[in-house]
């Protein structure tokens, strides 16, 4: 389950007051957004110095579900983004089909303020929590790598653990297929992505680094809690076994890479 | 096999997800092949067709007793335990593909389950015939033979 760049936008610009978005940087930090709420999206992001960016988000134009519209401001021509009627439409749908699945009423609630909340601020006040968060900048690299250590034996404990967890049920499975998979990616995040980090800024790295790398974090408790009960919420676990394997799409660690046994060997 | 079209063909829920061809995803094509299917695939798509042919509408039993389950070991079944590395995503792939399949069937009649059996009890009781002994009676060996 992926969200379309349409159903993505089509969200966005529902719950954005007057149902416009006035810059394509602060649209790019509102697709970015999504990926914190764990709601995967068919667009990658690489990392810039302003943030999470992507290149798709410049390659979007005028469709059934929104226009571009150009305006002034203090005399720089600018280009917003606004709602057309059926967005509305594909939005609840995007909602019952899609959202509902792996968000509760309150996360989906949390969801719609904070779309309603970022589209308020500048680009760059978002970037800022958006860096402080992940752990971007070059002054918390200690911090970061402690972080990436950390949870690689966190999920090493718990791969030695999942024998306790039975393969009788699809939600036990789920669970087991979670803790197995990021096991193996925090050891390609630790000896692959964060091995070597340069001491200036890395132009070139996938955002997505950084989000499974505090999605991870997340993920720890929880599994604990899921593991020791008897009735397991299968909903949580799917939204999050949903975005680490499925928000994946020119990413390395991928089960689509024919290669991806070679990028962990045993 | 001749179809007529006076019966009804109705399949479990097993034998209808082994009508699903699967899509290997590229981390394990190495070991699986680019599709995953049921060695009883093609005879099923055969079986299939001909009643299409036929218009012979195929029925399922609803509700289906032990979904979950069925959909484990039929999982279980394709991956004949294959995958040595990361089995628990892949397990996990092929059963999500399952369930779609399941959820976007259509086309099938459904066979309701009841309790009132008393008209298969009537078609037994009229088709009844006593139990013959083979003739000529099998030979039974001595016990000097055994």
């Amino acid at each position: 389950m992926r969200l379309t760049k349409d159903e993505a936008m089509s969200l966005i610009l529902r719950f954005a007051p007057n149902h416009r978005i006035s810059s394509k940087t602060l649209l790019n930090k509102l697709l970015a957004s999504f990926n914190l709420h764990l709601i995967p999206i068919d667009i990658e992001f690489k990392l810039n110095k302003f943030g999470s960016f992507s290149p798709d988000v410049d390659k979007l134009s005028s469709n059934d579900y929104f226009e571009k519209y150009a305006y002034e401001y203090n005399g720089t021509p600018c280009i917003g983004y606004r709602m057309k009627p059926p967005a509305t439409e594909l939005a609840e749908k995007t909602i019952r089909t899609k959202l509902e699945k792996i968000l509760s009423v309150g996360e989906l609630l949390a969801f719609k303020k904070e779309i309603q909340h970022l589209s308020t601020l500048s680009a760059s006040d978002i970037s800022d929590t958006e860096h402080r968060k992940l752990l971007v900048e070059v002054e918390d690299r200690d911090t970061l790598l402690q972080k990436v250590n950390t949870l690689h034996v966190d999920f090493y404990d718990l791969y030695q653990e999942l024998d306790k967890i039975p393969e009788d049920s699809i939600v036990n499975i789920t669970l087991r297929a979670l803790i197995e998979y990021c096991y193996y990616l925090t050891k390609y995040l630790r000896d692959k992505r964060f091995k070597r980090l340069e001491e200036a800024y890395d132009h070139d790295a996938y955002m997505l680094d950084y989000y499974f790398l505090h999605i991870l974090s997340r993920a720890i408790p929880m599994i604990k809690e899921e593991m020791g009960k008897k009735d397991k919420d299968s909903r949580v676990i799917n939204k999050y076994y949903q975005f680490i394997v499925n928000s994946v799409k020119e990413y390395p660690f991928s089960l689509e890479n024919p290669d991806l046994k070679k990028l962990v060997p045993a | 096999m001749a179809l007529d079209p006076k019966n009804q063909y109705a399949f479990d829920e097993c034998s209808i997800l082994h009508f699903c061809q699967l899509r290997v995803p590229a981390a394990w094509r190495a070991v699986f092949g680019d599709v995953l299917q049921h060695r009883n695939y093609p005879k099923l798509l055969r079986l299939l067709h001909g009643l299409q042919k036929c218009f012979i509408p195929p029925y399922r039993f609803a509700p289906a007793s032990n979904l979950e389950g069925n959909l484990i070991r039929t999982a279980e079944g394709l991956l004949e335990g294959r995958a040595a590395w990361m089995p628990n995503p892949v397990k996990k792939l092929i059963l999500e593909q399952l369930q779609e399949y399941l959820e976007s069937l259509d086309g099938y009649a459904a066979i309701e389950k009841g309790t009132e059996f008393s008209s298969v009890k009537a078609a037994f009781t009229a088709h009844q015939r006593p139990l013959a002994k083979s003739n000529p009676p099998k030979r039974v060996p001595k016990q000097s033979e055994i």
